[in-house]
């Protein structure tokens, strides 16, 4: 092969440069490595969330990884709950023509006069956030969406947030992946 | 082609038909499960079935027939049959592309086997003849330019195609085009400028900003600037913010906010109202000459504010956005609720008195949270608030019967309560700078000494059912039902004269430059000179009835008739 | 009544707003006597980051197995066998993110966004291929990638595609790229994840426009060997200057050509060169005066190429969630339109002023104006040099493989009759 000298030259050339910006990269990340350990997630900040019903159906997956969570220390324990009933709900219980919840995923228990507990039932919910916004109007807010990890395939980039009119997700560190009402405040959002 | 060389691999033609017969088979699989799975796809996304329309008609059917049972069991049968439907399609799917995926990858294999049994070797005596000069690459070489260019075609082509009307240059520049939404409450200065609420600044009646027309007639056009109508009756009046008109109206089917251009009567948007939990699911029973929208919403520059007779409030931004809103409890009350809105700096004043108690709410203006309440001691009210300085602070001023009183905007707390009402309150209570006026019929006409908290003089005569007096530099103006209008000295009561028109009056007296402007139900108005005699300096018809109160802003009057909204002006 | 009084119970406790945000405590806690015990919402963790360390090591061996059976080893059946269990591991089981075709976009994200750290195994995810191809040539092509396997193993009955139109169409990716970059360097998104049409059939899941490209590509990939890789693919541009490069690459043959011509169509994407006939068509002094033009005319088509990027800037904006929403708000606030958008009532909601959103995407429409630009030189640059290099005749004594394209598949092994000698007693197929 008479080019092998040539080839040779450009090659070290171009190892030389490649490993040149390889090593430039590096040291422009060096600056925050310590936080490099922590693989990114997807999580919504349910402070931003406008419930717009999109992670309902732009979620690669079906049943969308984006559920109902409930921060039960946050709950009034309301007998009327604004995200179980419907505004116009004509009595105060369980019966469907009474239900927000679509699939029917919100499950109502007394605990005592006059307390109620609401359960989310999460193979049934599908996160379209209609409880969420009942809650976040009249109520508590402690009704409210996150990407849950058993199901989330952590897209490179995730679906609903290319699409999400309140920029509402962020990447967060997966040593805290989620973004829960009532633990923090609404600034330190968990983000890495 | 040839299946293999059959001398020895005598099993070959077998294995050939084997994998050809297995692709066959997995394609049609493949083929029924794709169809199954595309006409899945297309129905449930033709029809939702959580969105199910049936199921929607249903619960409007229950709400109809107030909880039929019958209905209500259809609503659950219906619900559990989409909800059942919604999650069998899902699982569909996810079946369908196992399925799907398996059948793809045996016929793949089975295409596999049969290439690798079949596989010819290259025939060298098939290929074209070698060339001995070799063909520069034009061809190549146009192609990759045509390609550069086609990039710079579909660049141009998106730059032309980008739709005109946009700012595609500057959007920062365009800002000053953009409504600045103000944060602060309004000044006093504005609130004069302005004709925020029910009877204008502070519910006074009195224009601040110079004379207003004294003749107009809406058959010929004369001085009419321009007349829009209304989509939905209310016997509310116009109040008016900068270039912004507000209305409310509602009927059965709907409680609407309306804003006007007040330069060109366009009706720029119509907020209607919706999600209100608790809104009463059936219209509430009110007399015809109430209404559902007779309550007058208030303005503070930056929402505005409707109370309807089902106890609905709400705050609109000027872009017609919902910003908050509630119901306060259906109002109990025989011929349907009629006070007005008030707004005193970041609260909006909510005059509350029907049959189930006496209220005077404060909700914060920009979130609708309740600032606070008190719950007072009167019969149902539909007169409206007005706010009056006493030793120098502001208060909100309520008539009722039995008391006339007045409140601490800051806290509630009672500043004054005079015990001297009587009836069913319809006219709203004035103020001068001194004194303060209320009346209704069947009871009196009384003036009241804030400071001291005493009457000063009162009268039995000539007294309104609905229109509220105006005081003004020293007079006090009363408009009956009957169609009298009679002007007393303010501060002794003397009744100076009075003069009786043919029709009675609904609207209240409105003080403007000089002149004071009195429509009566027919929707003539009345212009009267200020002064010690009657003197009338001309009347003006906007050709239909009329029970609103005129809103007199910089040379303008606003007037709503039964149907549409008039603004006069030069 | 009741519905009444509720109401003022609940108004003279909290009152009422729809202000979102403002909805914290607006009940108060509630005092159970029955001994409840308030419950906490599960927080099911995601894959622990040990398990991306996992798959880098897998792509590693992967990579040098796949390395050692096309140069050394030379076995086509080893390299499918690998490529099977790839598309099984890193596309079925593993179903996708990240792979290095993505993680080049996580790289500019890293460099043009200071807020976003690029782990470590997305480097590595990144870099490993590339480093590979730069010894060994395109080896991640040939059997790692998980998209490249799913279009190989449909390749039944693949064409081949007059060079002309190969050379033309591969300039597709070189757009793509440039366009790659733009938009993840203006903060618009991942537009190569966003449109990956293989993810959706390793997930059994996706979105119906997706799916049906995607079915399009596989489909048309039974006829055309491969057409995201050589096509559309980014990642491919930056393996193929590696690969130009490589220190050592799969070759033909094991020893010496022996110009028997039947190798000639054993590559379905087009990357074996024929030996070049001694005598050109063309006078050599026309040649040079072609190459003396369009080396005078690069600079010119880079000018051009900027100018086309710069004004295409901004209409590209409109990608960018903040421009479009900016230009919904101004809309709406105009009065130009009664339509709003989910983004537009987002906005509204939050509360934002205007003007803020304004400058925003005035910022974004900057990048993305002084992006285009640098994008179309870029473009200018690749498509000059290109009409350069076919301005050039090179002198090929034998059927050479073409390192940017060969995609290290060791398919054409197989027709070389000095592998055939080089294995231990011929086959019957070459006697």
């Amino acid at each position: 092969m008479k080019n092998d000298d040539k080839k040779t030259k450009a090659r070290r050339r171009f190892l030389a440069g490649g490993l040149g910006a390889a090593a430039l990269g590096a040291l422009a990340q060096g600056s925050t490595a310590g936080r490099r350990a922590d693989r990114p997630v997807w999580q919504l900040d349910p402070y931003l969330c406008s419930q717009c019903g999109r992670c309902a159906t732009e979620c690669v997956l079906k049943p969308s990884a984006v559920k109902c969570v409930h921060a039960y220390a946050m709950c009034g324990y309301c007998e009327l709950c604004f995200g179980y009933f419907l505004p116009g709900a004509r009595s105060l219980d369980e019966s469907a023509e009474n239900q927000t919840c679509p699939t029917g995923a919100i499950r109502r228990r007394f605990i005592e006069e006059p307390y109620f507990e609401y359960v989310i039932d999460e193979p049934l919910c599908i996160g379209c956030a209609k409880c969420v916004t009942g809650c976040n109007t009249f109520g508590n807010g402690s009704l409210f969406l996150q990407v849950r990890h058993d199901r989330c395939l952590n897209c490179n980039e995730c679906a609903i947030a290319a699409v999400c009119p309140a920029d509402a997700f962020v990447r967060v560190s997966a040593s805290r992946p989620y973004i829960f009402k009532g633990e923090n405040d609404s600034t330190s959002g968990g983000l890495s | 082609m040839s299946p293999g060389d059959e001398q020895k691999n005598a099993w070959t033609p077998a294995a050939y038909g084997a994998a050809r017969a297995t692709a066959s088979g997995a394609a049609v699989f493949c083929m029924v499960v794709c169809a199954l799975m595309v006409i899945n796809h297309v129905r449930t996304t033709a029809a939702d079935p959580l969105d199910s329309p049936a199921l929607q008609r249903l619960i409007a059917q229950l709400a109809e027939s107030g909880d039929d049972p019958i209905v209500r069991e259809q609503v659950r049968a219906v619900d559990l049959l989409v909800r059942k439907a919604y999650f069998t399609s899902e699982r569909f799917q996810r079946v369908g592309a196992w399925l799907l995926g398996g059948g793809i990858a045996v016929m793949l294999a089975a295409l596999h086997v049969m290439r690798l049994i079949s596989r010819d070797v290259p025939d060298v005596m098939a290929l074209p003849a070698e060339q001995d000069t070799m063909q520069p690459p034009t061809l190549a070489r146009w192609l990759v330019a045509a390609v550069g260019l086609g990039v710079v075609t579909v660049a141009i082509v998106i730059v032309a195609r980008s739709p005109a009307g946009l700012p595609t240059d500057d959007l920062a520049a365009q800002l000053e085009r953009v409504p600045e939404t103000a944060v602060a409450a309004p000044s006093e200065a504005q609130v004069l400028d302005n004709w925020p609420s029910f009877r204008g600044p502070f519910g006074s009646a009195r224009s601040n900003t110079g004379t207003a027309p004294t003749a107009w007639d809406a058959s010929s056009g004369e001085k009419i600037l321009w007349r829009a109508s209304v989509p939905k009756p209310g016997f509310n009046s116009p109040v008016i913010w900068g270039d912004r008109v507000f209305l409310t109206g509602a009927d059965a089917a709907a409680e609407e906010i309306y804003c006007f251009d007040a330069d060109t009567g366009e009706l720029i948007w119509t907020h209607t109202v919706s999600h209100i939990p608790y809104s009463p699911a059936t219209t509430p029973a009110v007399s015809a000459d109430t209404g559902l929208a007779a309550p007058t919403a208030a303005v503070d520059g930056r929402r505005v504010y409707a109370i309807f007779a089902t106890g609905n409030l709400v705050a609109v931004d000027f872009a017609g956005n919902m910003v908050w809103g509630f119901n306060l409890g259906q109002p109990e009350n025989p011929y349907g609720h009629a006070s007005s809105l008030m707004t005193w700096e970041d609260l909006l004043l909510v005059q509350f008195d029907h049959d189930a108690g006496g209220n005077l709410y404060a909700f914060d203006s920009a979130t609708g949270r309740l600032a606070w309440h008190v719950s007072r001691d009167v019969f149902a009210s539909w007169a409206s608030p007005i706010l009056a300085q006493i030793d120098s602070g502001d208060s909100v001023v309520l008539s009722a019967s039995p008391f006339i009183e007045a409140y601490n905007p800051e806290d509630g707390s009672l500043v004054m309560s005079v015990d001297c009402m009587g009836g069913e309150v319809g006219p709203s209570p004035a103020f001068d700078g001194e004194l303060i006026f209320a009346a209704n019929a069947y009871a009196l006409v009384a003036s009241i000494d804030p400071a001291k908290g005493s009457v000063v003089w009162e009268s039995y005569d000539h007294l309104p059912d609905v229109s509220s007096p105006l005081a003004a530099d020293g007079l006090l103006w009363l408009a009956t039902s009957d169609g009298t209008v009679a002007c007393f000295d303010a501060s002794e009561g003397d009744l100076l004269w009075i003069h009786e028109f043919d029709r009675g009056f609904y609207s209240s007296p409105v003080s403007a430059g000089g002149n004071v402007y009195l429509t009566d139900r027919s929707g003539v108005t009345h212009i009267v000179r200020k002064g010690r005699e009657f003197d009338l300096v001309g009347s003006a018809s906007i050709g239909q009835a009329c029970v609103t109160t005129p809103a007199i802003v910089n040379g303008r009057v606003y007037l709503r008739g039964e149907t549409e909204l008039f603004c006069i002006g030069e | 009544m009741k519905g009444l009084l509720i109401a003022v119970v609940f108004l003279t406790l909290s009152g009422v707003a729809t202000a979102p945000a403002a909805g914290a405590g607006r009940y108060p806690e509630p005092d159970f006597e029955s001994g409840y015990v308030i419950p906490t919402a599960t927080t099911p963790a995601p894959n622990a980051p040990s398990w991306e360390y996992l798959h880098l090591v897998v792509l590693a061996a992967v990579l040098a197995v796949t390395a050692l059976l096309v140069l050394k080893v030379r076995y086509r059946a080893g390299v499918y066998i690998l490529m099977i269990v790839s598309l099984a591991y890193f596309g079925f089981w593993r179903q996708g993110c990240i792979c290095p075709v993505g993680s080049q976009q996580n790289v500019i994200l890293g460099i043009s966004d200071s807020s976003y750290t690029v782990p470590i195994f997305v480097i590595g995810f990144f870099f490993l291929p590339l480093v590979t191809a730069v010894f060994f040539g395109r080896v991640f092509c040939g059997a790692v990638c998980p998209l490249g396997a799913v279009q190989d193993v449909v390749a039944l009955r693949p064409v081949r595609i007059p060079e002309w139109l190969e050379h033309a169409l591969r300039m597709v990716p070189y757009v793509i790229l440039s366009l790659m970059v733009l938009f993840v360097a203006t903060g618009a998104g991942f537009i190569v994840c966003r449109y990956d049409p293989f993810i959706a059939f390793f997930r059994l899941s996706g979105s119906a426009f997706m799916v049906t490209v995607g079915a399009v590509f596989l489909i048309a990939g039974i006829f055309v060997a491969r057409p995201y890789c050589r096509f559309l693919c980014p990642y491919a541009v930056l393996l193929s200057w590696g690969s130009r490069l490589s220190w050592l690459h799969a070759t033909i043959t094991p020893d010496e050509c022996v110009k028997c011509r039947l190798c000639e169509n054993a590559c379905p994407f087009g990357a074996i060169q024929k030996p070049t006939p001694e005598r050109i068509a063309e006078p050599r002094e026309r040649g040079v005066k072609r190459l003396a033009l369009l080396s005078l005319l690069l600079p010119l088509i880079v000018a051009a190429g900027m100018v086309a990027g710069w004004y295409a800037g901004t209409p590209l904006s409109r990608a960018h969630k903040t421009v479009y929403t900016a230009e919904q708000v101004y809309m709406e606030e105009a009065g130009l339109t009664d339509q709003t958008t989910l983004e537009s009532e987002a906005f509204a909601a939050a509360g934002r002023p205007a003007a803020d959103l304004y400058e925003d995407a005035e910022q974004v429409r900057g990048r993305f104006r002084r992006g285009g630009a640098l994008a179309g030189a870029f473009l200018g640059v690749v498509f000059g040099m290109k009409m350069l290099s076919l301005s050039i005749y090179r002198q090929r004594d034998d059927y050479e493989i073409n390192k940017a394209w060969c995609l290290s598949c060791a398919r054409c092994f197989n027709y070389c009759p000095r592998e055939q000698a080089r294995r231990s007693g011929p086959r019957e197929q070459d006697e």
